[in-house]
C-alpha cells in the first residue's frame, strides 16, 4: 500500500500515511476499514463487499452509497407525498 | 424442541411474541451487546473461513436463548432472500420488522444492492464439498442481501439489525439442507485454527458442538427436504 489520491465521480478518495498507518478518506472524512486474514478489505460500514483493492473498494462504496442515499430520499419523498 | 420456520408461516401471535422479545433485548442491551461483539471479531475469523457456518450457527442459539428468556415459545424464524425480494413483502411491514428501523434508527435503505437468484441457491446446494459450499453460501448468498438491506445491517454491527437472525437462520437452514444432501460429506478445515474440534472465535464452542443443527432446533424445510440425520464427523485438512 502507498499513498495515494484519485477523483471518482466527483468525490476525492485518498489513502493517507499517517505514523505507519494508512488512513482512507472519502471527502475528506475518515472511512474505517479494516482487512480479513486472507488480505480482503471491508469498510466499517460497508462490510460485505470483501476486494482485495481499497481504492477499489472505495469506488464501489461510493457509488454504493449514492444509490442507498436515493433510495431514502424517494422513500422520504413518498412519504411527504401521502 | 424449537421449531423453526419461514417468517410468512408465523402465526399472529407468533409474530406478536417475536417482535415483543426483540424489544426485550433491546432495552436489556442484548441486541447491542451482540453487535458489538460482531464488530470486534468481524476479521477474526468468523467470516471466510471454515468457522462462518458454525460459529454463526452458535451466535444464533446464543440470541434464540436470550430472546426465549421472556418468550419460552419464541423461534428465530427465517427470510428466504432468493424467493421474498420486495421491500413490499410483508417482512417489512409496520406491525414485523419494518418498525425497527425508525424506532432502532437502522437507515434501511431496502434494495441498494442485487438479492441472489433461484438459481443461484440450486447452484451452490449442489456443491460437492463443505468448502466450496461455504465460500460460495458467503460470497453469492450471504453477503449480497446485507448490502440490500443497506444501513447497519451492511455494516460490521449488522446484529443490531434484527433482520440480520432471520438471514442467518436461512443460510443456517441452507447448511442444514446441504448436510441432508450431501450425508457424510466431511467438514474441511480452511487451515491451522479452523478444524472441526478448534474453538471458535470469542466463543469456547467447536465446530463439532454445532455440526448436527438438531441438536438446536428443527427447521420447516422447503419442499423436497425431508428432515434427516446429518451426520457429518469427520474433519479434513486445509486443501
Amino acid at each position: 500500500m502507498k499513498p495515494e489520491r484519485q477523483e471518482y465521480e466527483g468525490h476525492p478518495i485518498e489513502l493517507r500515511e499517517r505514523e505507519g498507518e494508512f488512513e482512507l478518506r472519502i471527502d475528506d472524512v475518515p472511512v474505517g476499514y479494516g482487512q480479513h486474514p486472507d488480505g480482503m478489505y471491508f469498510l466499517h460500514e460497508y462490510a460485505y463487499d470483501p476486494t482485495d483493492n481499497l481504492m477499489g473498494l472505495a469506488q464501489k462504496f461510493i457509488n454504493y452509497r449514492s444509490k442507498a442515499d436515493q433510495i431514502r430520499r424517494d422513500r422520504e419523498s413518498e412519504k411527504g407525498g401521502k | 424442541m424449537r421449531r423453526r420456520k419461514n417468517y410468512r408461516d408465523l402465526t399472529d401471535v407468533e409474530r406478536d411474541d417475536f417482535v415483543q422479545a426483540l424489544y426485550r433485548l433491546k432495552s436489556d442491551g442484548v441486541v447491542d451487546q451482540l453487535a458489538d461483539e460482531h464488530a470486534t471479531f468481524f476479521n477474526q475469523g468468523i467470516h471466510r473461513s471454515s468457522h462462518f457456518l458454525p460459529w454463526h450457527r452458535d451466535f444464533l442459539r446464543r440470541f434464540e436463548d436470550a430472546l426465549r428468556t421472556s418468550r419460552p415459545d419464541v423461534t428465530i424464524p427465517y427470510w428466504n432472500s432468493t424467493v421474498d425480494t420486495s421491500p413490499s413483502d410483508p417482512l417489512w411491514d409496520n406491525d414485523f420488522l419494518g418498525q425497527f428501523d425508525a424506532a432502532w434508527g437502522l437507515r434501511r435503505a431496502l434494495g441498494s444492492d442485487t438479492l441472489p437468484t433461484p438459481q443461484r441457491l440450486q447452484n451452490t446446494l449442489g456443491r460437492g464439498t463443505y468448502d466450496t459450499f461455504r465460500r460460495d453460501v458467503e460470497n453469492l448468498l450471504h453477503n449480497p442481501p446485507h448490502n440490500w438491506v443497506s444501513g447497519v445491517m451492511a455494516s460490521l454491527a449488522s446484529p443490531g439489525d434484527p433482520i440480520f437472525y432471520l438471514h442467518h437462520c436461512w443460510i443456517d437452514l441452507l447448511w442444514a439442507q446441504r448436510q441432508l444432501l450431501n450425508p457424510g460429506a466431511p467438514f474441511v478445515s480452511s487451515g491451522p485454527g479452523f478444524g472441526l474440534n478448534d474453538p471458535m472465535t470469542s466463543v469456547g464452542t467447536t465446530p463439532a458442538d454445532v455440526l448436527d443443527h438438531r441438536l438446536i432446533n428443527l427447521y420447516d424445510y422447503p419442499p423436497g427436504f425431508q428432515p434427516d440425520p446429518p451426520q457429518v464427523l469427520r474433519d479434513t485438512p486445509a486443501m
